[in-house]
């Protein structure tokens, strides 16, 4: 409920672009950067709030990533200057990644058992993308009923019901890697995971995951717009990619808890990049663009039941939070490179055929990369269990 | 028009998920461990999923404009730096 809730305001802003830049009578770009430091600060404080997370309790880190996230909404309806966008986007980033993906996949990690954990990740998975296409037509329908300042004042009400929610997943205190502790500090954690080649092989993926998902999700509707096709087919495609990502995420999760995490990334990217290669071969229609749309939904953010899974077979579920946020942050470098790179590539060139070819060439790369991972225990826990 | 592709990239997409499902069974055959959730009730979760989904993504879709819809769609997907 927490990355529901979370997640589906934050893309929800892109809303208030024109009402709130009008009301200022400042460009675009302004709340394009701030837009783009919320995400980078999103990533980057995944890994603190992950520490923290992991140290004293989810239910603490979310709980200050919840009052974080409120206060920045209400500064966000009460903005006055280009200065107070930035400000208020970057505490909603800090407590985006409070209330994000890393501490509440790291608290089910740690409640769940080894047969089911990747299922409940994809869970999770499938609850925060759900939570982008329900709260984004009640965001919709607050901006249409209401001022913008008072829509956003709306919202932060409706996430203040994210503090019930951060009290909720104190749960994961009880389980058993929890009441078991450690004995490892948070260096010694940082360390064995930086000096595991599999780990930084996992990050290295994850990477072109972002780069991936984002200039699609940034660039697809420019693109079909400029193959000339009816004006539906842009939102529909984006709405089945979100449908088919929800459907994706339980798909994975199964199939992770059945099998090889690292041989399903492999061949989750291989499609990916086989996947992109069709699009820019095969004639475009409506069809083909929703037939794509729905598979790329498939395999979306079906990668992180099955990294933050592979993560937690590697090192154990104590430190899943702040090591997930570490694989995260790459994740959101590649999103920005995807975004940005998209754009700057478009209007040097006029096209995005250099982007195609770099997402088949990365899908692919990305699917080998994740071919020597080993999927066991580090040696520490080898002996433990041993 | 609109209501009738949309549905074939579905039910196409569909097809793909339960073939994917059942290549995924036979590959690793012996190593498929279903004793918390039968890979058969799975599948069902599965397909209430998409049916549930569809129904409401559909409704959502015909409740908006389609040029509006886009518009709030993409916009949301941080499609700012495109809008300039």
């Amino acid at each position: 409920m927490l990355s529901f809730i979370a997640g589906g305001i934050t893309h929800s802003f892109g809303l208030y672009l024109i009402p709130v830049t009008e009301y200022l009578e400042v460009g675009r770009e302004t709340f394009g950067f701030a837009f783009a430091l919320q995400g980078f600060i999103a990533g980057a404080g995944a890994f603190i709030f992950g520490a923290i997370s992991d140290k004293y309790g989810s239910g603490i880190a979310s709980f200050i990533g919840a009052i974080l996230f409120i206060v920045g909404l209400v500064l966000f309806a009460n903005v006055g200057s280009s200065t107070d966008i930035i400000i208020s986007q970057c505490m909603i980033g800090f407590g985006a990644s409070g209330t994000g993906v890393s501490v509440t996949l790291g608290a089910v990690g740690r409640v769940a058992t080894d047969k089911n954990r990747t299922l409940y990740l994809g869970v999770v998975m499938a609850g925060a993308s759900a939570g982008q296409f329900i709260i984004l037509p009640i965001s919709s329908f607050l901006l249409q009923t209401f001022d913008w300042s008072q829509s956003l004042i709306y919202l932060a009400i409706l996430s203040s019901s994210m503090l019930f929610f951060a009290f909720a997943l104190n749960f994961s205190s009880k389980s058993k890697s929890s009441i078991e502790g450690t004995n490892q500090s948070i260096k010694e954690a940082l360390i064995e995971a930086l000096y595991s080649k599999s780990f930084i092989l996992l990050t290295i993926g994850f990477f072109v995951c972002g780069f991936h998902v984002t200039f699609v999700a940034v660039h697809l509707p420019a693109y079909i717009s400029d193959q000339n096709l009816p004006s539906w087919v842009g939102g529909w495609a984006l709405a089945l990619i979100g449908l088919f990502n929800i459907v994706g995420s339980l798909l994975f999760g199964y199939l992770g808890d059945n099998g090889s995490k690292k041989n399903l990334l492999a061949i989750l990217y291989t499609l990916r990049g086989v996947l992109f290669l069709l699009f820019i071969i095969i004639p475009i229609n409506e069809l083909t663009v929703l037939l794509f749309a729905s598979l790329l939904g498939i395999l979306w953010l079906s990668t992180v039941p099955l990294t933050s899974g592979i993560i937690s077979v590697m090192f154990g579920p104590y430190y899943m939070s702040m090591l997930f946020g570490i694989v995260f942050f790459s994740h959101q470098v590649g999103s920005f490179l995807g975004a940005w790179l998209g754009g700057k590539l478009f209007d040097a060139y006029g096209s995005y055929d250099i982007m195609w070819y770099a997402c088949i060439i990365l899908g692919f790369l990305s699917a080998l990369v994740h071919l020597p991972i080993k999927e066991i225990q580090v040696p520490r826990l080898q002996t433990n269990s041993g | 028009m609109e209501i009738f592709i949309s549905l074939l990239a579905i039910i196409l997409c569909w097809v793909w998920i339960e073939c994917f499902l059942i290549f995924s069974y036979k590959v690793n055959i012996g190593y498929f461990d279903d004793s918390y959730l039968s890979l058969s009730k799975f599948k069902w979760i599965i397909r209430i999923t998409i049916i549930t989904l569809t129904f409401l993504i559909s409704i959502y879709m015909f409740l908006f404009q389609p040029n509006e819809i886009n518009q709030v769609i993409s916009m949301c997907f941080n499609l700012i730096l495109n809008n300039k």
